[in-house]
């Protein structure tokens, strides 16, 4: 086993009980979800609704059945975007997000005629939220920005983003791909309305799961219709939650690996998380700066940023230095463009992408000590 | 804690109404003990000591306590239920830790009846609630089919104290 720095891609290792859970359920119980009336099955959406009420514990929220299990982030995007705008609607939105974000918007642009404002941000990815005022029209009809960047880690200002939207009474969607499990995130308190989060990065379950945390009253149109589980001779979605937004048999050993990282976090505390990865960034950035010809990219601080750092050496290619890295070095980080091509744009490397570590809660020292050591070599 | 788990013993599903959705859960212990104690909180509640058996409505759920197992109808799912076990066992705990201060009742209380709750109404047979006269909403106000939200005229100012009562009487 080598040194794995791709943790803003997907979180490795894994706890060993979020390992364990799945491999119990599917071996013990393995019923599907609210569909059966067997002993098994009855344990099956009692394990549903202990995440449920852990992501709703996480996040500080208060309505267990408005959490929605999708296969990830990007799903629930596409859940809210798709269910909320409408023809002619205008929507508010960063200039660093990540594809599960933009794509969408632009799909929505294309197909249906939404019109989009892109709110610029500095060179560091920040983003001033009285220009998100600046933008709102009279067609407003939502707001949605990533907590923290992919590409650079920078934080966006979310509470004073969503108390502008409360005030003008805007749903505000947040994606948490990044934040989710290792920065604080009160969804009440940070005005927060819609909160789409994936499984298996920060949170530490498995790929393929992932939700959406609805605090708003408006309705979001399903994108997806089909079995419940209940109320079968009804021929269209029915409207209360979480069955409207969630049809089709759910991953349930996935939601219940993801439980069992959900109880890993808070039992080592969200904020212990955050300092321990705010420690290996400070470390990070002091090191990285000792490396001759190495251009390092965000506010480098780690203040104002989550654990992603980007960087080039000089006169040598991303895909280059992250080749070398994994075969000589056995160090795994990636390269390339990070499905966020807009955030390299304000950064200035579309065309060539940058290197990027992302540290996890299992990260040490030592693991920055090789890196830095492998970069060493490469650079010479 | 006195009560450590409520937990889902049947449950079902996939019937053709949601609204008759209901389930069934097992008590980590007996609570006999603390039933005349939820029957003094809870005052729209009926409860019968020979048969250890506690009703009472929450909106449209009809909630039913006996000394081992709670038993609730017009669930609309799964987390419905869920959610059901976790308020049933906070409240049991809650009544637990303030039994010092509460006054058992053994007794059955007598049920608040159509006129009982038709004295708290506007009395103006608007039919803004879609019921023809205020009490035709009475008697299904008392029977859960409809809720008190639906009476608009109540929740105006005029009313306030009213409304405070009719809440209390059903519960909600």
């Amino acid at each position: 086993m080598g040194i794995y720095l791709d943790n803003a891609a997907t979180s490795y290792p894994k706890p060993q009980k979020v390992i364990e859970s799945m491999t119990n359920f599917m071996m013990d119980i393995g019923a599907t979800y609210g569909r059966g009336a067997y002993e098994t099955a009855i344990q099956s959406d009692m394990l549903i609704y202990q995440v449920r009420k852990g992501i709703t514990d996480l996040f500080h929220f208060n309505d267990v059945k408005k959490v929605i299990f999708t296969l990830n982030a990007t799903e629930s995007l596409n859940v809210a975007l798709k269910g909320i705008l409408n023809k002619g609607d205008h929507v508010i939105t960063s200039s660093i997000e990540h594809n599960a974000v933009w794509r969408c918007l632009k799909t929505l642009e294309r197909d249906i005629g939404i019109t989009i404002s892109v709110v610029p941000c500095s060179k560091e990815g920040f983003t001033n939220p009285f220009e998100v005022e600046n933008a709102i029209c009279e067609d407003t009809a939502l707001v949605v920005f990533n907590h923290a960047s992919n590409v650079l880690g920078t934080l966006q200002p979310i509470k004073e983003i969503g108390e502008i939207c409360r005030k003008y009474k805007i749903p505000f969607l947040v994606d948490a791909a990044q934040t989710a499990g290792v920065y604080p995130i009160d969804v009440i308190d940070n005005n927060i309305n819609l909160l789409a989060f994936t499984g298996h990065k920060g949170l530490l379950g498995p790929m393929g799961t992932g939700g959406l945390v609805i605090n708003w009253k408006g309705d979001i149109k399903p994108i997806k219709s089909g079995g419940t589980g209940g109320d079968s001779t009804y021929e269209y979605q029915p409207d209360y939650y979480p069955n409207r937004l969630e049809s089709g048999t759910l991953n349930v050993p996935g939601i219940v690996g993801l439980g069992e990282g959900i109880k890993y976090i808070q039992k080592v505390g969200v904020n212990k998380i955050y300092h321990k990865e705010k420690e290996l960034l400070e470390y990070a950035f002091n090191q990285l700066h000792e490396i001759e010809g190495i251009t390092v990219y965000g506010p480098q601080d780690s203040e104002k940023i989550i654990g992603v750092i980007s960087f080039n050496l000089k006169d040598k290619s991303c895909d280059e230095v992250a080749y070398k890295l994994g075969r000589q070095f056995g160090i795994m980080i990636r390269a390339g463009l990070h499905c966020a091509p807009t955030a390299h744009e304000i950064i200035g490397t579309k065309t060539t992408g940058t290197c990027r570590i992302g540290i996890g809660y299992f990260n040490e020292k030592k693991d920055i000590d090789f890196l830095i050591e492998a970069l060493q070599k490469i650079n010479k | 804690m006195y009560l450590e788990e409520v937990n889902v013993i049947f449950i079902e599903p996939c019937t053709a109404d949601a609204n008759k959705m209901r389930f069934k859960a097992a008590f980590s212990r007996n609570i006999s003990e603390i039933l005349p104690y939820l029957n003094a909180e809870i005052k729209i509640a009926q409860y019968n000591h020979r048969t250890e058996n506690l009703t009472f409505n929450q909106g449209i759920k009809i909630i039913t306590l006996s000394s081992e197992t709670l038993s609730v109808s017009k669930i609309i799912n799964e987390t419905d239920a869920y959610e059901m076990c976790d308020y049933i066992k906070n409240l049991i705990n809650d009544i637990y830790k303030k039994r010092d201060v509460i006054v058992p009742l053994f007794e059955m209380r007598k049920k608040p009846s159509v006129l009982d709750i038709y004295k708290y109404l506007p009395k103006t047979n608007c039919k803004r609630c879609g019921e023809s006269t205020c009490v035709a909403f009475a008697s299904k106000l008392i029977v859960g089919e409809l809720q008190v939200q639906q009476c608009r005229s109540i929740h105006e100012n005029k009313h306030d104290g009213k409304l405070d009562e009719l809440k209390k009487i059903l519960n909600c």
